[in-house]
């Protein structure tokens, strides 16, 4: 996928407990070596702007190498979530925490994500939200809401 | 209800529209189904008028929808330039700063170019010329088109190899799998995953490919503006071109 787009794998201690953060394209070139088979994973997925079908299946055989772990996803990006709706195995045995919406302004266009935590309840996200960069319109998902969130069905 | 696909070449050509999901015109495709318009207007719907004429004409003329006015044609040579190339039309379409957008075009793009250069190209014995993971230059007379263009109503992506290889039975397949086998979607070949075509079907509004056997292979798509999309309106063609 694009350069400038590479693929990054970055692990961090928050709470006592790693936290995996994966950014950039998941494509070919995704390696998840350094990922530990003795422990719980939590990934967070806010940093994913692309997927690849090279991509999907390396992150499938990943969750297979993985099944007998607990797997988190948190802040999962637009582009994780149209993954886990085309490739259930995509999700496979991870539990799904927080999911980005993305909403598109009817006035101006623009674009904005609003996050949801599903753990707290939040099954629904709100269906229009003000715009904050023209103030007049309103905001709107982008795209289809039942499609959007089939995964979690 | 789903049934396994029968792939049946004779029923090509027929035009079926009504009111259906991805999945369930899959199975259309698998079972051979070339001309697909899931739309509220049945036969009466533009497209589908459209393409009701095409059937009647040898010119493979372009669906309405590919007539975007800025339309850019780019050669591509060989592996290595499809990013820069898939950077350079987002920013040409004038979407790169639209974040959803983009995605779905780059997406697009670089599942039916990578599509083009491993598959499209075969030795003597019908084997891939070009493997997967490998960076390639084509050879002369091998070189892709990549054509895109945008409107306010949408964006319009093609790309056409001078291969020719890819068959509708090919095509049902992979959808009829991915659609309806979800426990084993992906293929372990070293080729690919056999996901690009789904994903980029599942994607766009309108999908065509228009086969010249032996010779060329063009896939077109329509991904309908966020005003206008609508997950129920959509249509897959297939043209298999004699001459
Ligand atoms: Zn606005």
């Amino acid at each position: 996928m694009l350069l400038d787009n590479k693929f990054n794998l970055k692990k961090k201690f928050e709470d006592g407990r790693e936290v995996i953060y994966i950014s950039g394209n998941l494509d070919e070139d995704a390696r998840f070596d350094e990922v530990r088979k003795d422990q719980p994973l939590v990934f967070d997925m806010r940093g994913i702007v692309g997927v690849n079908s090279c991509g999907v299946r390396n992150w499938v055989n990943f969750m297979r190498d993985h099944k007998n772990q607990p797997i988190t996803f948190r802040h999962c990006s637009p582009a994780i979530v149209h993954q886990m709706n085309m490739v259930p195995s995509f999700k496979g045995h991870a539990q799904v925490f927080s999911i980005y919406v993305p909403y598109a302004c009817s006035h101006c266009d623009a674009e904005d994500r609003v996050f949801l935590d599903l753990v707290k309840g939040a099954r629904e996200a709100p269906t229009k939200v003000p715009c904050k960069n023209c103030k007049v319109g309103k905001m709107e998902i982008d795209g289809d809401e039942q499609q959007y969130f089939a995964f979690a069905a | 209800m789903s049934t396994a696909p029968k792939f049946d070449p004779n029923a090509n050509d027929q035009l079926i529209c009504g009111l259906f999901s991805k999945k369930e015109a899959a199975q259309m495709i698998a079972d051979g189904g070339t001309h697909i318009h899931s739309t509220t207007m049945g036969y009466r719907d533009e497209m589908a008028r459209f393409t009701s004429a095409l059937l009647n004409e040898k010119n493979p003329e372009p669906h309405p929808w590919q007539l975007v006015t800025n339309c850019r044609e780019v050669s591509l040579g060989s592996s290595g330039e499809r990013y820069k190339l898939i950077k350079r039309a987002t920013v040409d379409m004038g979407i790169f700063s639209r974040r959803g957008y983009s995605e779905k075009v780059e997406c697009v793009l670089e599942e039916l170019i990578t599509n083009g250069i491993y598959h499209a190209y075969a030795n003597a014995d019908g084997s891939h010329k070009y493997r997967r993971d490998s960076s390639v230059k084509l050879e002369d007379g091998e070189a892709l088109k990549v054509r895109y263009g945008a409107s306010q109503e949408g964006i319009f992506i093609s790309v056409e190899d001078q291969g020719g290889r890819l068959s509708l039975e090919d095509i049902g397949s992979a959808f009829y799998r991915c659609y309806y086998n979800q426990d084993n979607q992906i293929v372990e070949d070293e080729q690919g995953s056999g996901l690009g075509l789904y994903m980029v079907f599942d994607l766009v509004t309108h999908f065509r490919v228009d086969l010249y056997p032996g010779k060329r292979t063009v896939v077109s798509c329509w991904i309908a503006g966020r005003r206008i999309a609508h997950p129920s309106i959509f249509s897959f063609n297939f043209f298999k071109r004699g001459a």
